[in-house]
């Protein structure tokens, strides 16, 4: 199918179009505005590169004016300058339209330059939430910290961080803290007791017992 | 010089047929040329976009296609006019890792079987408790131990622990050298590191040379002791990791470590970045730079020939940019101003 049809199919759905040119203008509008050309209205997909497929994702989404957009991995398959050109795009779109955003990724560096809030998740579990500089500025939960330091830089050239990944069943989580097998100030009270996710600092959650 | 490990002369690889229309050709690979030396063990990166050649160039080095015109040469001996036994020694000797942890498994059986199947191919152990003992070495090396893993299927580990298996897998075989093509990409961050840490270590410990392919520069910069860049099937730059990462030469490769994302939320990307709309599929051979439309110097000439790759310091560093057609010591300091005025006088 070809992009205009899977656009169209996604406007469809949900609403009656008054005719087939303003059906065309619309999406043409939507080309527009995630900075691709008129002629990938009439190209199969096969025949776009991997950033310019994200960027007529992007358009679908947008296609409806939603309040929020879930963008899962958007960037993960892309090398890092077309990355940047897509979470650009996301950018723009977010300012123009207006449109709230969940961000789903482990890119922590795409993140700090995206991002208003991060909210760090563990084995089903968030176990901190705060605003983007809070998160690298000061990291509380051992998770996060661990998160901060694997991030490879091309900045420095350091020894690598090498941690274990998940340690447990998740079918059969531990009692207590979630990150009770990884953690390296594990205490007693970790393996009893389930710490909830308390505002430490404002606006800055964390669900550790260290605090 | 001492005969090297690997050596590709000049291979080019174009792809005709398929989506492509009648009369259409895309050049994958162009002129290639890469050594790898027998000793010591290096990791060598090839870096660059999707579409920049490094898929080709594994697949070439594999032997799963073969090159339109030049030559790969292991330890001196042509591949593609080795013999069967030839082949098969090599394919013992070179081996892979793939991106995918995912895909690379037969999901019908225990992750054992990956193993079984290499030890009975290249029969390399006479019993079951010697082909045992090989297994749980392999996997002592990327931190694994056979009674925890080896019964399951590939659907109850996590990305990153079947990712080791493969590398396992190809340890099994005592290679000289690894292709591993994106082998962390598809693996959690807070994991890569441990690969990664295998691969340093199969590499001091061991003496296994690595090639690997990736799209990050990240790693790379971390663990490669040379980089090769791609640019849509030409090196745009070469040379030791260190030296090119922090001072890149070619345009490209200027702009790609700019691009990367900095994780400190007060350092924000800063101008944006304009691709063209699309990259035109290259259908000649000599068209000149490739990256012409992007580059911020480019010059006339760049439209003419494809630049060769200069010289940048007394070294192994090396552009193919028509910014450095210089001797290094003139090329080094001022860069642009420096070249201009030259050029005008």
């Amino acid at each position: 199918m070809r992009v205009k049809g899977q656009i169209a199919e996604a406007i469809e759905t949900h609403q009656v179009q008054r005719s087939p040119q303003e059906l065309k203008e619309r999406i043409l509008r939507l080309l527009a505005m995630v900075g691709l050309p008129n002629r990938v209205y009439s190209m199969y997909p096969h025949e776009l590169s991997g950033g310019m497929k994200q960027r007529v994702c992007i358009a679908m989404a947008i296609a409806l004016t939603p309040s929020v957009i879930i963008a899962d991995e958007p960037t993960s398959a892309l090398d890092v300058v077309v990355q940047r050109v897509v979470a650009q795009t996301l950018l723009d779109v977010k300012r123009t339209l207006g449109v709230s955003m969940i961000l789903i990724g482990h890119d922590m560096g795409l993140m700090a330059q995206l991002v208003d809030r991060i909210a760090v998740m563990y084995a089903g579990n968030i176990v901190e939430i705060a605003p983007v500089k809070d998160i690298f500025a000061e990291p509380l939960h051992p998770y996060t910290q661990l998160l901060l330091a694997s991030i490879p830089s091309v900045k420095e050239r350091k020894p690598l961080v090498v941690t274990e990944g998940l340690t447990h069943d998740l079918r059969r989580p531990p009692p207590g803290c979630i990150f009770q097998l990884r953690c390296p100030f594990v205490m007693d009270k970790c393996r009893e007791v389930v710490p909830p996710l308390r505002e430490l600092r404002p606006n800055h959650y964390a669900a550790c017992h260290l605090y | 010089m001492p005969q090297p490990l690997l050596e590709i002369r000049d291979a080019t690889k174009i792809y005709r047929g398929g989506f492509l229309r009648p009369g259409q050709q895309l050049v994958a690979l162009q002129n290639f040329n890469l050594t790898i030396p027998e000793k010591p063990a290096t990791i060598t990166a090839i870096a660059g976009e999707s579409g920049s050649g490094k898929t080709t160039l594994a697949n070439l080095i594999l032997g799963f296609i073969s090159p339109t015109s030049g030559e790969i040469l292991y330890r001196g001996q042509n591949i593609l006019t080795m013999s069967m036994r030839q082949k098969l020694e090599y394919a013992r000797q070179v081996q892979a890792v793939f991106q995918d942890p995912y895909a690379v498994y037969n999901p019908f059986y225990r992750v054992k079987h990956i193993f079984d199947l290499v030890i009975k191919n290249f029969k390399l152990a006479p019993s079951k408790q010697a082909a045992r003992d090989l297994i749980e070495e392999a996997l002592k090396m990327v931190g694994m131990r056979g009674e925890e893993v080896l019964e399951k299927y590939p659907h109850q580990l996590s990305g990153g622990q079947r990712q080791r298996m493969m590398v396992a897998r190809a340890y099994l075989l005592k290679p000289r050298l690894i292709v591993a093509d994106e082998p962390v990409s598809m693996v959690d961050a807070s994991l890569r590191a441990m690969i990664l840490d295998i691969m340093l270590r199969l590499r001091d410990q061991q003496n296994i040379s690595f090639l690997y392919i990736t799209h990050d520069l990240s790693t790379a910069y971390q663990v490669c002791d040379d980089i090769y860049i791609l640019y849509q099937g030409s090196i745009a730059e070469k040379g030791d990791t260190v030296r090119v990462i922090e001072n890149p030469k070619h345009p490209y490769v200027q702009l790609l470590i700019e691009s990367v994302p900095v994780p400190d939320p007060n350092q924000k990307w800063n101008t944006d970045v304009n691709l063209p709309s699309e990259e035109e599929l290259r259908s000649q051979v000599d068209t000149g730079c490739r990256f012409y439309p992007r580059c911020p110097y480019h010059m006339d000439r760049c439209l003419v020939k494809q630049p060769p790759l200069y010289e940048i310091d007394s070294g192994t560093h090396r552009a193919a940019c028509y910014l450095y057609d210089q001797p290094p010591a003139e090329a080094q300091s001022g860069g642009m101003e420096q070249q201009e005025e030259s050029r005008a006088g």
